[in-house]
This record gives structure tokens, sequence and C-alpha cells, in this order.
């Protein structure tokens, strides 16, 4: 009995094993080759011949990388919080109330969602430069302030919520302000993780937008850092040093997502779309 | 139907606002101090170790004098560069200064979105524009007027190991011709057991430009002379480009670095040079301070000066060489408050004085700007120890020849771009290749010219 | 409801005035652009109707560029909706380990794209490269991978694969969690094998799932840019030129506004067309 049960078992754990490294091979390695000499890192070997910690000290002499980390941390978080407050109440709306025009806006807001960003590219920067905000982190972080999959998301996850409920605390003579962080709020609090850790990490991870509106070295964020880094470096680029900057973009963020794996990963997971 | 006429009326409504707003005549970009100072704003797509060394020239010009203050806005690259300039004209906040090339000034002139300089010139008494290298500053003129001074030149030259040449019974003569460097490539390239390349007898560096170099240097050329027909699938491509393939592909003595991130394929093609395992390779003449310091391992710069050498680019049988002489323009855009614009000259002047492009040059590699040099006394101290130096100066003056222009800005070169990928990549044959290219580039062309 | 338009506009402003200033009115600006020669610099330019839209069709590169997009598209959704669910149905029931294994499978959702394309494109390296190599030891001929035509955008397509499959699955723990235990016990009954089970079960009950994961994972594989600009910059020989890329070419390359804006719509429509496309399939299928 035991032994035919437990063979599949091994073997689900065998292939489950396998997957999972292979998913992230290319951290490790990276990791690794940080600690490679540059021709190390192209003769593509796996473990270091010997571990060059002076790599880091070198790299992050010659690159302000905890400026352009919290540069990204911050206006990141801004966002995220304007996104998640202003998504609810926008969703709030769409979900619960009928008024004029509502089908439109839906419309309007998917169709949004649905055209490439970078068709705005230009258009957005001469209207931040007629306002005088380019090159700042004021200027890209409105430019950024609302999440059209957020939106969506959001109005989904209302939808579930019921129009009873709502109802039945506005005949108590609770208001919508109150109704939506007293009752919705709670009841859809997974989705507002999943969300908040969706826009957080797309906007940590944005690339080409700030890197035509920020100019300034110490208003750069850190993709922009690092493709400067290797991108745009001329001849003779030190592959360990680029090994180097990609460990340092790409860490910070799977340190965060570890601590907080276990909201997000429930998160998802119960709500969002009904099924 | 009327629902999408109000909004076809609304768009074209945005369309001139913001066409308004951006860029129109009077529309001066606003002048910022810093203390008592005239900030000149500046951009380039100077990259990596180059950028330390022009900010060096911007620091010395701060210094120099006590009106003007230039800063800089970089770029990581060209391209990128032009970008950031190009968002900045559609908001008519773009830098004073710009570092465009030979491939785009032209476009930009053309656009007026940089404006002549004669009159600062002839308001001179010290600069001379005739000092400047004549295949340079016709690059920059258009119907007499002058768009921009330049502040380096380039162009490609080969690179070569002296000692496996000699080794070999070969002398620089057999590097005269592509005819003679094939010979030599089959003689000195070695391969492995599956016929893999082991060491090559050269290493063409992955590109258009390169390719283009080689067909001009056959007589060929892009366009027909009245600029209507696209020339390049005729006999002198095919055959060049032919070439190419076979050396690479079928021969197999020589091989190429292509694709990666960035400079990637180059950086390869100098490593794969300096560790001895290639002949020689096409490059540009700023490779210099790579292959003779910094660049692969295994020798100090005594032994690399000892070992490799440069030599012009060659020419196909009894046809003359005639590789691209390129440039990098410091251009004033437009709509520039006329202080700025003095100050912008000002910093033009001084970042190509004999003194300042003798140093870039001995620091780079790249072609000098001023015809004077030699007379410098520590650039001719310099070109003594390190002879090499002069090949770039020498070939431009010689046979240098002004870049293709594509009028149809860039859909030409992007159709030989993914020829050249399937010849050089693919092992396509060059008949196929250049035929489809030719296709595109003309139906493009005419697009243009009707 | 009713509502007072005060107390719409507080609700509805903090999105609708960002939205209105930097999306729609950009995009329908740049809507306009795609009927014009303008090159947004220049003080001029000429209203050309839908000449930009008829000019792409002629372009070659225009076609190659729609059918790499294509390509890439189904290349991408297909596996990673595949592959998503295939790792979500063993993470149905929560088992010693399995945390671990969701959060590795997840992990390359977090990082940036620009940073992991790097060390992909060293990996995916023919001569020494560590995909080669190991290849090499199982006795498969190693790829040319990003250096030849043939192979690059499966190259790209792997990459795009692998950020994306995490969060797929996510999306099906989720779903799958929510099938009532009885379905499956009441198939059991009936004597259902799992394939049957899964066929007439699952599927069915994780089918609004599928049709937003393919809707989403399609707009984000249209999107794809940062990978393709490391990886391949759109080569060799344009195999992995997409539309957006193509896009970026003319619009930030060439100056080429007008065009470069229709490609961007031609997107959209695109976007649309499958969106509907899907919908009408899932209408008859999908069990909401």
């Amino acid at each position: 009995m035991s032994n035919h049960k437990k063979t599949p078992i091994i073997i689900k754990h065998l292939f489950l094993a396998i997957s999972s490294i292979l998913f992230v091979f290319p951290f490790i390695w990276m990791v690794l080759s940080s600690f490679k000499t540059s021709s190390e890192v192209l003769q593509g070997g796996f473990w270091p011949k010997e571990f060059h910690w002076g790599n880091y000290q070198e790299v992050l002499g010659v690159i302000p990388f905890h400026t352009y980390i919290f540069n990204s941390f911050y206006t990141s978080l801004i966002i995220t919080i304007y996104v998640l407050i202003s998504s609810a109440l926008f969703a709030y709306m769409l979900a619960f109330y009928k008024f004029k025009g509502k089908e439109f806006t839906f419309g309007v807001v998917m169709a949004t969602y649905m055209i490439p960003g970078a068709v705005s590219y230009v258009p957005v920067y001469v209207m931040l430069a007629k306002m005088g905000m380019l090159n700042t982190h004021f200027g890209y972080i409105i430019s950024l302030s609302v999440s059209v999959f957020g939106i969506f998301y959001f109005r989904q996850a209302f939808l579930k919520v019921g129009h009873e409920i709502v109802e039945a605390a506005k005949i108590d003579g609770a208001s919508d302000w109150k109704i939506l962080w007293k009752i919705v709020f709670p009841m859809t609090r997974s989705s507002f993780v999943t969300l908040g850790l969706v826009t957080f990490v797309e906007n940590y991870n944005n690339y080409i937008w700030p890197a035509l509106v920020l100019k300034d070295n110490d208003k750069k964020l850190i993709t922009n850092g690092v493709a400067d880094f290797f991108i745009n470096s001329s001849l003779g680029r030190d592959w360990s040093h680029i090994m180097v900057a990609s460990t340092i973009a790409t860490v910070p963020l799977l340190l965060v997502f570890l601590v907080l794996q276990k909201w997000f990963l429930s998160g998802v997971s119960d709500s969002g779309i009904k099924g | 139907m009327k629902k999408l006429l109000t909004l076809f009326m609304v768009v074209s409504l945005f369309v001139s606002v913001l066409a308004g707003c951006s860029g129109g005549e009077g529309n001066v970009v606003k002048v910022t101090k810093e203390g008592d100072k005239i900030v000149v704003p500046f951009i380039n797509g100077v990259g990596g170790s180059l950028a330390d060394r022009l900010d060096k020239i911007v620091m010395d010009f701060n210094q120099s004098q006590d009106k003007y203050v230039v800063k800089t806005t970089k770029a990581g690259n060209y391209d990128e560069s032009y970008q950031k300039l190009q968002s900045g004209f559609a908001a008519n906040n773009q830098e004073a200064i710009a570092l465009l090339g030979s491939d785009v000034i032209q476009n930009y002139i053309n656009k007026e979105l940089v404006v002549p300089i004669d009159k600062f010139i002839n308001n001179d008494k010290e600069l001379k524009i005739d000092d400047y290298g004549k295949g340079f500053v016709s690059q920059a003129t258009v119907d007499g007027k002058l768009y921009g001074i330049p502040l380096y030149g380039t162009t490609q030259i080969l690179y070569y190991n002296k000692k496996v040449l000699e080794e070999n019974g070969f002398t620089t003569d057999d590097l005269k011709t592509w005819e003679g460097i094939e010979k030599v490539a089959e003689k000195v390239s070695k391969r492995d057991e599956n016929g893999n390349v082991k060491y090559a007898g050269w290493m063409p560096i992955w590109g258009t430009t390169n390719l283009i170099d080689s067909v001009r240097s056959a007589g060929g050329n892009v366009l027909s002379e009245d600029g209507k027909t696209v020339l390049i699938n005729d006999e002198t491509w095919v055959k060049v480009w032919e070439k190419y393939r076979t050396w690479l592909h079928e021969d197999k003595i020589m091989s190429i670095h292509t694709g990666g991130t960035g400079w990637e394929y180059w950086d390869n093609t100098i490593i794969d040079f300096v560790e001895g395992k290639t002949l020689g390779y096409t490059g540009s003449s700023g490779d210099q301070g790579f292959v003779y310091k910094s660049l692969g391992e295994g020798m100090d710069e005594a032994e690399r000066l000892a070992t490799f050498g440069a030599v012009p680019q060659p020419g196909w049988g009894d046809h003359k060489p005639a590789p691209k002489l390129e440039a990098y323009f410091l251009t004033l855009t437009r709509n520039t408050d006329p202080e700025v614009a003095q100050g912008a000259y000002e910093f033009m002047k001084f970042a190509t004085s004999t003194e300042k492009t003798a140093e870039w040059s001995m620091e780079t590699g790249y072609i000098p700007v001023q015809n004077n040099v030699t007379d410098y006394q520590p650039y001719a101290d310099f070109v003594k120890k390190q002879p090499q130096a002069l090949v770039p100066l020498e070939q431009a003056n010689k046979y240098g020849v002004s870049p293709f222009i594509d009028p149809t800005g860039g859909k030409i070169y992007d159709a030989l771009d993914i020829a050249k990928d399937k010849v050089e990549i693919e092992g396509v044959s060059a008949k196929e290749a250049l035929d489809e290219a030719a296709k595109i580039a003309q139906e493009e062309l005419d697009k243009v010219k009707k | 409801m009713q509502i007072k338009f005060s107390k719409a506009a507080f609700f509805l402003l903090p999105v609708g005035i960002p939205l209105t200033l930097f999306w729609i009115i950009p995009n329908l600006f740049s809507l306009g652009i795609s009927f014009t020669d303008w090159d947004f610099m220049t003080n001029g330019f000429h209203f050309v109707g839908l000449d930009n839209y008829f000019n792409l069709f002629t372009q070659s590169s225009f076609k190659q560029a729609l059918l790499n997009t294509l390509y890439f598209g189904f290349g991408t959704v297909i596996p990673t909706i595949v592959l998503g669910l295939g790792f979500a149905l063993f993470f149905r029931k929560n088992f010693k380990g399995s945390a671990i294994y969701k959060l590795m499978i997840f992990s390359p959702w977090v990082t940036p794209t620009v940073a992991v394309s790097i060390v992909w494109s060293l990996l995916y390296e023919p001569k020494l490269g560590v995909i080669n190599t190991v290849l090499g030891l199982v006795g498969i001929p190693g790829l040319d991978w990003l250096k030849s035509s043939e192979t690059a955008m499966l190259a790209v397509i792997i990459v795009t694969v692998w950020k994306l499959v995490g969060w797929t699955m996510i999306f099906y723990i989720g779903a799958l969690e929510k099938v009532p235990e009885s379905l499956y016990e009441a198939a059991s009954i009936d004597g259902a094998n799992a394939w049957q089970k899964f066929r007439n079960v699952t599927l069915p009950m994780v089918s609004p799932t599928t049709f937003f994961l393919i809707v989403v994972n399609t707009i984000v594989s249209l999107q794809a840019y940062d990978q393709i600009k490391i990886l391949t910059q759109g080569g060799p020989s344009g195999s992995t030129r997409t539309l957006l890329y193509l896009f970026f070419q003319q619009a930030f390359e060439q100056f080429d506004m007008g065009s470069a804006t229709a490609i961007a719509f031609i997107i959209l429509i695109i976007t649309i067309l499958l969106s509907f496309i899907n919908k009408k399939i899932g209408d008859k299928w999908v069990n909401y």
C-alpha cells in the first residue's frame, strides 16, 4: 500500500524540484557570476574559481546604486498608494452605481488598457515639459498615477461583494466613503494586497518611460542605472561588474517579495475574478 | 457618422493646439542662470570612458572664463541622445548645443532644427574654418552655410598582428587589396576537426557600415547619381557581399562576432584579436585605446605596441579604397537665446582647438579635426611612439569619403541591415538577400521622391 | 442608486483627471498624428488621411513585424497558459514544500526585465553559454539561439514565458481552490478517470480565469519591449522585430511619427480583435 502511494509522490517532488530550480537558475548563475572575473563570466562556467568580493566594492564605488534604489522604492511606493486609493474610489462607482455614461466610461478605460503605453510617450512628454515638470519625480509620479488594470481588477473584485450588502449599509445610513473602507475593503483586502504588489513591482521594473523623463543622475531609477551600465557603456566592459549591477537591481525586490509572499500568493488566490 | 465627425474635429483640434505649442518661431528656449553665469546646455551620446574625457573638456571650459557654464545632459549612446534631443525639440526645451553625427546632421539641417553658425565665425578673428579638415567641414555645409564644427572624426581601419603576418611570409603590401587579404587569410587560418574556424584569417566587424565601405572600395554605390535608383543589388554589391559570405560560411577562413547587447560583438572581436585568435580585424579608429591598452589578456602595453599594427582599408583590385569618413559635430539648435548661442559658440571653439583636439585624439584614437595638429609638439612626440595613431588621419586625408546619407530617414539602411544579417550570420546567398533589400529600398525611395 | 454630482466627482476625479490628462488626451492626439506627416518637431504638417496606414501594408518590414508579433503572441500566450495551469494542478491542495515551489516558479515575474534579460543573453551564448553546455551534456546539439533568425524568436519567447508562467499559475491556483470538491466526487462516482475529470470538471470551472488570463497575457505580450531591446534589438534579419519594436524604431530612430502612431493603432486593433475572438469563443464554453 505505502509503496504504491509513495512512488507518485516522489516523482511529483522530483519534477517540481527540477522545474523550480530551472526557474531560479538564472538568478543563481547571476549571483555566482557577480563574484567572477570578467572573462570567467564570458566562459560561461558555473562555480567561480575564486570569489572576488571586491567586484561589489568597485561597482558601488562608481555608481550611486543606493540613490537609484531609494528613488525606485519611494516613487513606486507613492504611485502604489495613490493607485490603490483612486482605483478603489473609481471602481466603487463603476461597481455599485448607475450613472449616465457609465458603460462609456468603462469602455474608455478598457480601450486605454489595450493601447500600448508607448503611444502617448511623446505627447505626455510635451505636456510635462509645458508644466515644467520634466526631470522631476513629481512629474514622473503623476504621469503614472493611473492603473487601468487596477480599475478593471477592483471592479471585478467589488462586483463579487454584491449589491445587497452595500444597499443594506446605505439603508443603515452609512456614507459611501464609510461603506468602501469599512465594508468593501475588509471583504476584498487580498485584492488590495495583490494590486498593491503588482503596481509596485511594475513601477519598480519600469524602464523606458523613466529613461525619457528623468535625466539627472541623482533622479534616475535603478533600472535605468543598470541599463546605462550595460547597454550604454562603450567598449571594454567588465562583465562581472554587469552581473553585480544586475544582482543589485534584482535582489532587493526578491527580498521584499520573499517577506510579503504569504500575503501575496494568497492575495491573488482568493479574489479577483470569480471562478 | 455624426459622432465620428465630432471625434475627428476634436482630434484635429488637439493636433493643432499641440502643434502650436511646440517649437514655433520666435519661441525662444528659456535661459537659466547659475549665479551670474549663463547656463549653456549641451547634449551628447558619448559613452563610457570617452564621456569622462569629454567631461574634462567641459570642466576646463567652465574654469577658463566666468561668463558661461556648460551643463551636460548625458545619454549612453548616440541613438539615445538623439531620442532625448528629439523629445526636447518637441517640448521646445532642447539643449543649445547638440553633438550630431554625419549620418543625422543633414536630416536636422533639412528640418531646420539646427541653425547656421557662420555669423559667429565671421565675427571671430581667431577661428579660421580652413584650419579644420575639409572632409569634415563639407559634411556640415549646406548651400554654402556651415551648421556645425567637427569635434572628432572616425573611420574604419585594419588592425593586424605584425608577427603572424611576417612569420607567414607576408608584408603589409598584401593587405592593400581584399584579394590580398583573402590570400593571406587562406594561408594563416586554421580549422578544428568539425571545420569550425579555430584561428581566423580575418574578422570583419559585424555591420552594414563595414560592408558599404567595402562595396564603395570596389567602385559601387548605394544610389545612382541622380539619386533615384537603388543600386544595392547590382553586380558590384553582389560580388563583394558574396565574397564575405564565402569567406565566412564556405571557405571558413574568417569569422565574425554578431548580436549580443550593445557593443558586445565589438568587444569580443577585439578580445579575440588581442588574445591571438585572428590575424586581424576591421575596426574603428577609436579602438586603439582598447587594442593597445585595456582589452584582452596576456600582454602588456609595450608588447602590444610591438605586436599589433594598423593599416588603411584596402580596395578591390585596382579600385581605390573608399572608406567612409564620419564626424561628430557640435551644432547649435534652433530658437536659442542670443547670449546662450554666443556661449555655445565659445565652447565649440574651445573644445576643438588644436590643443584640445590633439589631446582628445591621443587619448581616444579618434581623428583630430585640425589640420595643423602634427605641429603641436606633444602630438608629434606621441605619434613617434605610436605610429599607428596616424593611420586613421592618413586614411581620412587620402581616401576618406562622405558617408551615405539615407534620403528615406533610415529605411534603406534598415533593409540593408536585414540583408547583412542574412549574409553574415545565416549564409544566405548575397544575390537573394540583396535583391530583396533592393526591392524594399526602392519602394521606400520612390515614396520619398514622388 | 441615485448619485449627487459632487460625490460622483469626489469618487471619479482622482482617476478621471490623470486618466484624461495622461492617457486619453495623448492617445487622441497620437491618433490625430497618425493621419498626418508631422514629426513632432517641425512647424508644418499636412493631413495625409489614411496614407500612413495604407503605406504600412505595402511595407515588407511591417508585414514581417506583423507576422512576428502573431508568432510571438501565440508563442507566448499558449505555453504560458498551459504551463501555468499545469503547475497550478500540482498545487490544488497544499502539501509539504508546496509554498517553496510556488515561490520559486513565481520569482521571475518580480524581477526587472532589463536586468534578467542580460543574464539570459549570456546563458544563450552559443559557444560557451550554460544552456548549450547543458544540452551538450545530454547529447543534444546546441542551438545558435539569439544569433540565428530561426531560433532568436524562440529564445525571446522562452524568456517571456519564463517571466509569465508563475503569475499565471497563481491565478489558476486561486481558481482551482474554488472548484467544489463535490463535483470531483460526483465525477468519481460516475467512474470518470483523471483525464475525464480534468476535461469535464476542471477546465469548464476555471474557464473564466482562462479567459481573463488570455486577455491579460495577450496585452502583455503585444506590449513586450524590454527583453527584445536587450536580447536581440529586433534582429537577426529582423526576425524578432515585433510591431511595438517597429513603432519604437520608426518613432525614435527614423522620426517617422505618423507612420509610427499608425502602427500603434494597428496594435490596438489587433488587441481588440483578439479579445473579441477570445470572447466569442469564450461565450460558447465559458462557464460563468
